[in-house]
């Protein structure tokens, strides 16, 4: 589909006339201004306001006002959010793997999130010991509550950010339909298959609606609720006739600016639904229209405000006081018919059984009848450094792939382009660098998985676990690096040697042990050798290990298992004769 | 219908709520959306427009229309779209739809041109208006601008283009009479030339002057023509009884046009049928545009006498003229042969009938014939190409009247004969 798009627009661009091109972008295209300075920025302070609403809803449950201070990070994100899904429909990114930018994206406003969260919620400067505890349990920096919630809301104007961005993008006229459209009329008819695919454009209007409708009523209830005066809750049973706290002028503002940025960008949905159908309809706008259109309706917007200043509100008003009358005599009507529709049934009852209505007793309450599974006092020295390798790994794993999100996010909006990186060398030599990295990495975590499984053969010697002793065999040796390859012949020797009771010692080197072994097998004296020197030599040796030298390696190897599943010479059962 | 809603909804919660400033926000929803309301409907009441345009053009012509329009109102109308409707016949390669908007009192002026490159008579309009609020809440308001009419007249050709003698017709009837001038219609004195009658000499002006004058006097019989154009569907060729009844009429037109250009008094008699006069409402053709006659109506005779205009001389009997041959459609009707003598009859004596029709078979040159006896001077005009029109020719001269054999210039070149071999 990308390349089709791209295909034809470039069929068109050889014909297109760029005067006439010029001409139809002035009449049907909002101005630059427009399009990247007002819209993304009111639309960010109307998601933003709304979010104000559930930040009062936090605050009044949390008691915390320093989640206000989370508006400005929402703001910020909104406002990248739309940039984004700008930048992201322009026709020069269509070639763009979208999901993996929105990932790095999504990952780099993540840290963001963490970041200002730690600020906000005055974290401070992590000491030492609390450095080593979320190294070594990073899960105790993420599981924090209000990181949580702060990336909750995060997502949440992230995504409703999005979305209506990816509204207003859609309605705008698209490049591809100007270029079609600067095309004289005999040349858009011969070219039909050019034509850009029409759509609904005021389906989006309606989603639209529905969207800032549904976020006003969302706003007004968290507003509402945010008000509650808990104390006076606590005293009355009814809750509707509960105190009410003053309405902050945070919220006022909140409330005001979401339904009046809202109506203005209802309208900005309209001119632009109604100019890309004059587009297609080959109507002749005028250029002056949409600056007509902008003006007018901003002048209604003020002048409606202004008059509804002028008005009374509150309870005391006549609006109020209808619809308190409206309220009582629809409840009264109500409650009428319902009585009217339990009396027979009540009297009937009564009729029947001639006793009052017990009084309901309440319900014994329930003990929990389960305990809690007690925690594992102490971890061991295994169990640490497991956890210690987990770590790592989620640490290395984690830098590196914010990293690559960052290069990924930065070099795709073309910033170096732009001198803000100017060595394009620098960064490839960054990237080569984490490659070496990245590298080095995966060899000592294969080094240290060896030497895991060393240590866990030699700590459970003693206690078979068929379990544990299958995935060991399972291990596809062919899948592994040659060096690695001749560690397993090593090791796995190692291990078929304590299995037949010629244990090594954990403080003994590989030269102190194939003494060991050569005195219980001797018939494979100089292939323990051989083994000996080639685990050596892949160990500790820096030289490079080709897949050459794994065949004789590996003929060694096989003799010597073979001979290892005969009992040792040393640990030999007694002769029956000797016994006696 | 969801701002509404979301009014009510407001509505409750501010009351329930008891949040006063929500009260605020549905003052401003209700404002909106009344203005919205009221606003365009009532700029549209405010809106005047009209169509200025020459309604008539020849064929070939490019024609300018201008719409005008005015928001006679303060309130300004935010945005009005106009969609003119034009014929298929007369569109150019432009739009005829536009999207304006109107300020306090403002005109505007809407100009595009339609090229008239067929004769008929085509309806310009009606325009389309639609207008809505800024916010989307109300749907949007319609009008129109009532339809204009635009008359193509048929393309005229000079006679030499045509391949008739430029003398035509009334040359020949000259040299062989006289012209009756009437007596009780001077028209002034000339100078005495050789020749001159002694009765002709006014004397008293002669004393007067000193020298001789004669006595001139307005011609009291001038020479009519009536063209008679056969649109008979029967008498053309199947296959291109469209083209060559087109032809026709381009032909009559031309002769028409060249005769009062000659001060000549020409009328038009023809047995097609006029749209305008035929049906009782209007119907214009879906693909060209242009007045079609209904085929549903049964009023063909009723058309046809209807196309009868007798001989006058003068300007504006020729845009008459021109008009009717605009309009004029050919339909299964009636025989030249049946209908010339009933046709001719309120002709006076001596006018030149010119005959326009397919061919000049056997029964036409005996009609013609019927007339020539009846004291009238007719001419036949084939418009058909025709292998042996040599003997059509021949036969319409023994029996006393001229043929000519008028093809188009696409046929001409294989079918024009020599200009005295026409003439004879």
């Amino acid at each position: 589909m990308t390349k089709l798009h791209m295909t034809s627009l470039a069929r068109i661009d050889e014909q297109i006339d760029q005067e006439q091109l010029k001409s139809l972008r002035r009449r049907y295209l909002s101005g630059r201004p427009m399009r990247y300075v007002f819209r993304p920025f009111l639309m960010s302070v109307m998601l933003a306001a709304l979010m104000i609403g559930l930040l009062a809803v936090i605050v009044e449950v949390s008691g915390d006002s320093r989640w206000f201070r989370a508006t400005f990070l929402l703001f910020f994100i909104a406002l990248e959010s739309i940039y984004t899904t700008n930048w992201l429909n322009h026709p020069q990114q269509l070639p763009l793997d979208r999901s993996t930018y929105r990932a790095a994206e999504l990952l780099l406003l993540l840290i963001l999130v963490f970041i200002a969260s730690w600020l906000i919620f005055d974290q401070g400067i992590p000491t030492k010991d609390m450095l080593f505890e979320y190294l070594r349990a990073p899960q105790t920096l993420i599981l924090n509550g209000h990181f949580l919630i702060t990336a909750l809301l995060a997502a949440i104007i992230w995504r409703l950010a999005t979305q209506l961005s990816e509204i207003f993008t859609k309605l705008q006229v698209s490049e591809f339909e100007l270029r079609f459209h600067s095309l004289p009329l005999a040349q858009r008819k011969e070219r039909a298959e050019d034509q850009p695919i029409q759509f609904g454009r005021g389906e989006l209007v309606d989603a639209f609606v529905r969207s800032w409708l549904l976020g006003g009523l969302l706003l007004v209830f968290a507003i509402g609720f945010s008000t509650i005066d808990q104390q006076s809750v606590e005293k009355l049973t009814a809750p509707l006739a509960s105190g009410r706290a003053s309405l902050e002028p945070r919220l006022l503002s909140a409330l005001l600016l979401y339904f009046i940025i809202g109506l203005w960008l209802l309208s900005q949905a309209r001119l632009m639904n109604i100019h890309a159908r004059w587009l297609l309809n080959n109507v002749n706008a005028d250029e002056n229209a949409r600056q007509k259109w902008q003006r007018t309706s901003l002048l209604i917007l003020a002048l409606v405000v202004l008059i509804a200043a002028f008005l009374p509100i509150g309870s005391t008003s006549a609006i109020s006081q209808i619809i308190n009358v409206v309220l009582f005599w629809g409840m009264a009507i109500a409650y009428l018919i319902i009585f009217l529709l339990i009396l027979p049934f009540a009297m009937l009852l009564a009729l029947f059984s001639g006793q009052g209505i017990e009084e309901v007793t309440p319900p014994p309450t329930l003990e929990p009848t389960f305990m809690q599974p007690p925690l594992e006092s102490g971890s061991s020295y295994f169990g640490e450094t497991i956890a210690m390798v987990l770590s790592s790994g989620f640490w290395s794993v984690l830098i590196i792939v914010v990293l690559l999100a960052l290069l990924f996010y930065f070099r795709e909006r073309r910033l170096a382009g732009r001198g803000l990186i100017k060595d394009q060398q620098l960064i490839e030599r960054f990237i080569n660098w984490l490659k070496e990295v990245w590298a080095n990495l995966r060899k000592q975590a294969r080094s240290l998985q060896d030497t895991l499984i060393l240590m866990r053969e030699t700590e459970s010697s003693g206690e078979e676990n068929p379990g544990e002793r299958s995935r060991w065999r399972f291990l596809r040796v062919s899948s592994l690096s040659p060096r690695d390859q001749l560690r397993y012949f090593y090791l796995s020797t190692v291990r078929r040697a304590g299995d037949q009771g010629v244990k090594r010692e954990p403080s003994g080197t590989p030269n102190e042990y194939v003494d060991n072994l050569k005195q219980s097998w001797p018939e494979v004296e100089e292939e323990f050798d051989d083994l000996t020197k080639a685990f050596l030599k892949a160990r500790y040796s820096s030289r490079e290990i080709s897949a050459e030298d794994i065949p004789p390696v590996k003929g060694t190897w096989k003799e010597v298992r073979r001979e290892l599943n005969q009992k040792p010479t040393s640990v030999e059962e007694p002769m029956e004769g000797s016994e006696e | 219908m969801n701002l509404i809603i979301l009014i009510i909804t407001l509505l409750v919660v501010a009351f329930l709520l008891r949040i006063d400033f929500i009260y605020y926000i549905v003052y401003v929803c209700i404002g909106i959306y009344f203005i919205s309301r009221w606003l365009v409907p009532y700029t549209m009441r405010h809106l005047q427009g009209s169509r200025k345009f020459n309604d008539h053009a020849f064929s070939g012509e490019t024609v300018d229309i201008t719409l005008l329009w005015q928001n006679t109102s303060r309130i300004p109308l935010p945005w009005l779209e106009v969609t003119e409707s034009i014929p298929p016949e007369l569109r150019r390669n432009e739009s005829a739809a536009w999207a304006i908007g109107l300020g306090s009192r403002q005109k505007r002026r809407l100009e595009y041109q339609v090229r008239a490159g067929r004769r008929g008579y085509y309806q310009i309009g009606p325009a389309r208006l639609t207008s809505g609020d800024l916010f989307g809440l109300v749907q949007p308001s319609s009008g129109q601008l009532g339809p204009d009419y635009l008359t193509v007249y048929p393309a005229i050709i000079p006679l030499v283009e045509l391949g008739l003698p430029s003398r035509l017709p009334f040359g020949t009837i000259a040299s062989q009479q006289r012209l009756f001038e009437d007596p009780a219609r001077p028209a002034g004195v000339r100078e005495y030339r050789s020749g001159d009658s002694q009765r002709q000499i006014n004397w008293k002006a002669s004393a007067h002057a000193n020298h001789l004058l004669v006595r001139r006097y307005q011609p009291a019989i001038s020479l009519e023509t009536a063209i008679l154009l056969d649109l008979n569907q029967a008498s053309y060729e199947k296959k291109d009884w469209r083209y060559h009844t087109e032809w026709a009429i381009i032909v009559a037109a031309s002769l028409a046009a060249h005769l009062a250009n000659q001060r000549q008094p020409v009328g038009l008699i023809s047995n097609g049928v006029d749209p305008m006069l035929a049906a009782e409402g209007l119907v214009f053709d879906q693909d060209s545009g242009r007045l079609l006659h209904d085929e549903s109506e049964q009023s063909v005779i009723s058309g046809m006498t209807a196309t009868s205009l007798l001989p006058h001389s003068g300007r504006a009997h020729l845009m008459k003229l021109l008009e009717t041959l605009a309009r004029i459609e050919s339909e299964n009707t009636i025989g030249l042969d049946q209908w010339t003598a009933t046709a001719c009859a309120p002709l006076t004596w001596g006018v030149t009938i010119m005959a326009i029709t397919a061919a000049g078979d056997e029964k036409t040159c005996q009609a013609l014939h019927h007339l020539v006896r009846s004291g009238f001077n007719p001419i036949l005009i084939a418009v058909e190409p025709d292998l042996h029109f040599g003997r059509t020719r021949e036969r319409a001269r023994q029996l006393g009247f001229r043929a000519y054999h008028v093809l188009r210039s696409a046929n001409l070149e294989l079918w024009r004969q020599p200009h005295g071999s026409l003439a004879q």
